[in-house]
């Protein structure tokens, strides 16, 4: 099967554009918001979302067909779990700094309700192949909301982009002044509240409630 | 009863592999975990006596800047350097001394103790004169974001830079986080610190532990500001 | 004493584990709408992490900290790496002798407070207290008042917000905005709220 057929480039694409895991179905905001305060923390999460989700989603489907169904659930929790394990150790090892910032932040993908959702929902019915582009896809759409709230939150809060300076002094001794709030937890809350909104408006997806 | 062996044995299976993968890992890199730990104090420790670079150190760095730089010394309780074997751990202290073309300067001592909510770990580090205070430094702390925490930040840390450690007598009175700001007035001006507005607990606990860090090292240091006062007649 | 409700004051106001860490949305976003079941909710956290954290803090203090094991004449092996995967297990076994004792023992409390437990296990907050009690390296006791205030702050920022969304029925929000949209604009407002209290000097 081509790899990068039409219907496995949905598979990919729909996570990220019309059905994003986070502002769609809420789903694995958890250990999202707290880390993103900074461009470069939000990355490094994407990444071990994206492989975390990616791998599990591929052994799960491997295994689909031999999981006994009464221990399905805690079967997926412990590959899950290792599979963190070994971001979190690969970190502390080779970006030890990033590792102090991400801290228990990375243990929490684990409860990310993201990684075992897919599991149990795309990867126990679905070929390891399509499974890798499901994991993808949802780690990626993930990552692309984490990525845009830190990139607010780290404009306006610290008046940077990925660590760059780019608003100047004359900016400053102008009278502009970074707007500590963002930092805080509610400038989270609120950029995620407007992200939604704008995805929302755009994707044309209505709560009933 | 089949099913149920095979729930069984599938799961011992799976828990086996995942046990096995986990401590190989684990194992593999635990060596350069813990040498990780060990530059991230090494650079800690050059930070607080005072070695700074416009870019960020890489590994190779540190390792070679603090091999060149600095040279730990380890004390007993009365302040005599012992050698690092065939003495009771618990009773001896690590000081880092920093020195540049055999001159000494600077001394840094590791602090630790009890903050608002838990213990915050750092270090100290004091001018050649051992008196007069160089830096200090937080490495690991769970202070309020905003409040506690700003003892992290420059401004606190700044505060501390040229403040006395000793009084006329050249007795030791440690430094003082005080609530609210320092007046200029205040004799005891050289010994205080402005506190932090908000974090009353975090302050006191700095001031306690601090102190009786301190206390562990001033046999020592009344040895070395006495050998100074001795050179300068 | 004090310091115990320092911990409590801390864990619920300070350091709201949801409101501030974000631990535990995915069920707050989604159980929030009415008031019943988010009280139901509540409770169950509240119940569910006064057990686990103590728990988890005697597994993490006896088998996997650094030389936890001596006295077992292991003190060298360091199990540490296992912790995330221990607490997990612990918590998802926790819940399940939960769901199984109320049910025995307590059906009223069952039929109540039953259909939340399983949503507990893969609830960030109670994964995140455990993990957090261990960072802050607390005591027996100090885990157990964290943990139980962890879930009173989630008890209470969860029946804040369903009462707040129970309000905005009334008002005209733009249809997009409506749902998870909105009520992270208000979680914010809430949060801000919070954030009063930071200023408590304990």
């Amino acid at each position: 099967m081509n790899l990068f057929s039409s219907k496995n480039k949905k598979i990919v694409k729909d996570p990220l554009m019309g059905e994003n895991p986070i502002s769609i179905h809420v789903l694995g905001i958890c250990s999202a918001l707290a880390i993103t305060t900074k461009i470069d923390t939000a990355v490094v999460m994407t990444i071990a979302v994206v492989a975390v989700l990616s791998i599990s989603n591929v052994v799960i489907s491997l295994l689909r067909n031999n999981i006994p169904n009464k221990v399905r659930i805690i079967i997926q929790m412990s590959v899950v779990a290792s599979l963190v394990i070994i971001a979190d150790q690969v970190l502390k090892a080779y970006m030890y700094d990033m590792s102090k910032l991400l801290g228990v932040f990375l243990a929490l993908i684990i409860t990310n309700c993201i990684v075992l959702g897919r599991a149990e929902a795309f990867a126990m019915q679905n070929s390891p192949s399509k499974a890798l582009l499901d994991g993808m896809g949802n780690g990626l759409g993930y990552g692309a909301i984490l990525i845009a709230v830190a990139f607010f939150r780290e404009l306006f809060g610290f008046g940077s982009i990925y660590g760059a300076q780019v608003f100047s002094d004359q900016i400053y001794s102008g009278g502009y002044e970074n707007n500590g709030l963002m930092i805080l937890s509610p400038g989270a809350f609120f950029i995620l509240g407007l992200i939604v909104w704008a995805h929302r408006a755009y994707t044309k997806v209505i709560d009933k409630d | 009863m089949r099913s149920d062996l095979y729930t069984i044995a599938f799961t011992t299976i799976i828990t086996v592999i995942l046990g096995l993968g986990l401590s190989a890992t684990a194992d593999s890199l635990r060596e350069r975990q813990v040498l990780n730990e060990e530059l991230d104090i090494k650079k800690n420790i050059l930070s607080v006596l005072g070695y700074k670079q416009e870019t960020p150190w890489t590994n190779e760095e540190v390792q070679s800047l603090y091999d060149a730089n600095i040279n730990e010394i380890r004390i007993d309780e009365v302040g005599s350097i012992i050698d690092e074997l065939g003495k009771n751990e618990d009773l001896s202290y690590t000081i880092y001394q920093s020195s540049e073309n055999n001159k000494v300067t600077g001394y840094a001592i590791p602090i630790a103790g009890k903050g608002l909510w838990g213990t915050m770990y750092g270090y100290f580090a004091i001018e050649p004169d051992a008196e007069t205070v160089k830096g200090i430094t937080f490495y690991k702390h769970k202070e309020t974001p905003g409040l506690g925490a700003e003892v992290d930040k420059d401004w606190f840390k700044n505060n501390f830079v040229g403040k006395k450690l000793t009084n006329k007598n050249g007795e030791l009175v440690s430094i003082e986080v005080i609530k609210g700001y320092v007046s200029d007035t205040d004799p005891d001006a050289p010994h205080k610190v402005d506190g932090i507005s908000g974090a009353t607990i975090t302050g006191t606990g700095l001031t306690t532990f601090l102190k009786s860090d301190l206390q562990k090292y001033e046999p020592y240091f009344a040895k070395v500001r006495s050998v100074n006062q001795i050179e300068s007649l | 004493m004090q310091h115990y409700v320092n911990i409590i004051i801390n864990s619920v106001f300070i350091e709201n584990i949801l409101l501030i860490y974000f631990l535990g949305m995915c069920s707050f976003l989604s159980i929030s709408k009415k008031v019943e079941t988010s009280i139901g909710l509540g409770l169950a956290v509240i119940f569910v992490l006064s057990i686990t954290a103590p728990a988890n803090w005697a597994i993490n203090e006896y088998l996997l900290a650094d030389g936890a094991l001596s006295w077992a004449g292991l003190g060298h092996i360091n199990l540490d790496f296992l912790q995330f995967i221990v607490f997990i297990s612990v918590i998802a076994a926790m819940v399940q002798l939960v769901e199984m004792l109320m049910d025995r023992f307590s059906p009223a409390l069952y039929v109540n407070l039953g259909i939340f437990l399983p949503l507990i296990t893969v609830n960030c907050s109670i994964l995140g207290t455990s993990l957090f009690l261990v960072e802050r390296e607390y005591d027996l006791i100090e885990s157990t008042v964290f943990g139980f205030g962890s879930g009173l702050g989630f008890f209470l920022a969860i029946v804040s917000l369903a009462t707040v969304r129970k309000r905005m029925r009334y008002s005209n929000v733009p249809p997009t905005l409506r749902g998870v949209g909105m009520a992270m604009l208000l979680t914010g407002l809430i949060s801000m709220a919070f954030l009063g209290f930071s200023g408590i000097s304990l």
